[in-house]
């Protein structure tokens, strides 16, 4: 067990609140944005992730951990017993409790996930909010989102003439 | 410890709960038709759903949605245009052409058979002049009427030249549109090539002649994928001179945009023994029952034995050049004037056509002719659209957030 740990470079992740969170470096790699920082000799032993809290990097870590590809004795052993469809199945079954969060947890997450370049936790997360904006009037999107209208009337009626089609 | 620093996220900008960001990647995930509804939102959205990054993003993301289709529209010489479609009919923009005018009266406009982010426009009578328009931009150019200098040069002395085809094609490689343009002298058929965009031209450059007689005259003997023109080689032309079958039928000429060279592929075994193999088919049939389609990216050759079943044989690999006969419609779909155009990735094929003489005869006026779709998954037919000319549609690749 220890020689294993050992064998595994770890990397220090930190949230602007002052939260430190040491991560397998294949972890911190699921996020292409870190992997681009490793790879280029950019990332020194500790980085610090701008703007997202440690709530929400805590959940994103959670999320890479889950997801991050087995590898080495433990791995293989994992996908000798076990079927890769099974796998798949427990994934999707983790991913739909995952994303069982209040609405602005979410949507910082969709923001996380952009930044970090994580893109299966980028389609989990969107997929609600795309659904709620496919099936709603323009009305209830900007209510959902309390979006301002900014057009006058008349601009909004010219937008809605120039893309007539699209109502249909 | 020290500390390497991701640059810190831009500020966002919209008004809302949603972070800028996020939005990008939402919207960005949405399909383009919804998103032109969306554009009604705010004007941050119309904004960023405008936007020439956005609008790339998306189109590569969403690279494997239903395309547009462009058509003519107008009756007589002086509303006439092209209108962009989507595949259920709704026309998305109406582009006019206030520019170009035939040198006839009673000319209309067709649009050149191509599968481009450009659309190529000619007319139908006056058919030698060409003109390119970009739907997004609006901009349009023509192509120069007259022969290249060395054709000039040759033709000093010698009968008319007349013109005979042309096809339009994209060099991926190069990012250059390219156009052929075959023509014949007497007896003998040439080929110039050009390089456009849509606001520029070069000047029409002799090639190559053709490697032996192909098929210009009639539609769907000619279609372009990815950069190489192919032709079916008209193995009936000799064989009715000389009553030796001296091309084997099913025959290909290739022309690549890119090298600006010709080539020669062999059709599928089994179509070019066909005559020998049916006693009750001549070559004459069997030169109707031949036409060239891009399905899926394809080269298809389509035999069409009407009545009886079409065969789409996709070109799997060139540079060895294996046929594989992927379907073999059933005798409904095998009528006369029914040509493959489009297929999508559900598998649905979309057929361009018309369903009686007259409409040939009336060179399309009245409408008779139509796009089909047909799921050979479960042998049955969807949505129709009715053409006016069957043959004067293309499919145009740009985005539709661009328009």
């Amino acid at each position: 067990m220890a020689t294993r740990e050992a064998g595994k470079k770890m990397i220090m992740l930190k949230s602007p609140d002052g939260m430190e969170f040491e991560v397998e470096e294949a972890v911190a790699m699921e996020s292409q944005t870190i992997r681009k920082m490793i790879e280029d000799d950019c990332a020194d032993t500790a980085i610090l992730i701008p703007n997202i809290n440690s709530k929400i990097l805590s959940r994103v870590i959670e999320y890479c951990n889950k997801h991050v590809p087995t590898t080495g004795a433990t791995g293989a052993a994992a996908s000798d017993t076990v079927a890769p469809a099974a796998l798949a199945e427990d994934l999707k079954i983790w991913d739909a409790e995952f994303i069982k969060v209040n609405r602005a947890t979410r949507f910082n997450l969709i923001q996380a996930a952009s930044y970090l370049n994580i893109k299966g936790l980028l389609d989990l997360t969107s997929q609600t909010t795309i659904d709620t904006i496919s099936d709603n009037s323009l009305e209830e999107i900007r209510s959902f989102l309390s979006t301002k209208n900014d057009y006058l009337p008349e601009e909004e009626q010219t937008i809605r003439r120039e893309n007539q089609w699209a109502f249909q | 410890m020290s500390s390497s620093e991701l640059r810190p996220l831009p500020a966002a900008s919209f008004s809302g709960d949603l972070p800028a960001d996020a939005l990008y990647e939402v919207l960005l995930r949405i399909p383009a038709k919804e998103l032109c509804r969306l554009r009604a939102v705010c004007p941050a959205w119309r904004a960023l759903t405008s936007n020439p990054f956005f609008v790339a993003a998306h189109k590569s993301r969403h690279h494997k949605a239903p395309p547009l289709l462009a058509v003519a529209y107008g009756d007589d010489g002086n509303h006439n245009g092209v209108e962009i479609l989507d595949l259920s009919g709704n026309v998305v923009k109406r582009i006019p052409n206030t520019k170009y005018k035939s040198d006839l009266m009673f000319d209309s406009i067709r649009v050149v058979r191509t599968r481009l982010d450009l659309i190529c426009l000619s007319w139908v009578v006056c058919s030698r002049a060409f003109w390119v328009l970009n739907p997004a931009t609006g901009a349009t150019i023509a192509l120069p009427l007259g022969f290249s200098e060395e054709l000039e040069h040759e033709l000093e002395g010698k009968r008319l030249c007349h013109f005979e085809s042309c096809a339009f094609g994209h060099v991926s490689s190069t990012r250059e549109y390219k156009a052929l343009r075959v023509s014949s002298i007497d007896d003998r058929q040439v080929s110039e090539v050009i390089t456009f965009d849509d606001t520029n031209h070069g000047c029409w450059r002799r090639k190559q002649d053709p490697p032996s007689r192909i098929c210009t005259g009639r539609q769907m003997r000619c279609v372009v994928v990815d950069g190489v023109v192919y032709f079916l080689m008209d193995f009936h032309y000799t064989y009715f001179e000389t009553g030796v079958i001296t091309i084997e039928p099913g025959s290909i000429a290739s022309f690549n945009l890119e090298a600006e060279e010709w080539g020669v592929l062999p059709g599928p075994g089994q179509v070019k023994r066909f005559v020998q193999e049916n006693k009750k088919y001549s070559y004459s049939q069997l030169e109707l029952q031949l036409s060239l389609a891009e399905l899926n990216g394809c080269l298809v050759l389509v035999h069409n034995i009407h009545k009886v079943s079409m065969d789409l044989w996709f070109l799997t690999d060139f540079e060895k050049g294996i046929w594989v006969k992927k379907y073999s419609l059933p005798s409904h779909v095998a009528r006369l004037f029914w040509y493959p155009f489009l297929m999508l990735d559900d598998g649905r094929i979309f057929f361009s056509g018309m369903d009686c003489l007259e409409g040939i005869l009336s060179g399309g006026e009245q409408g008779e002719g139509f796009l089909q779709s047909y799921d050979p998954r479960n042998d049955t037919y969807a949505d129709a659209l009715e053409l006016r000319d069957p043959r004067s549609i293309c499919i145009y690749t740009g985005s539709v957030l661009s328009l």
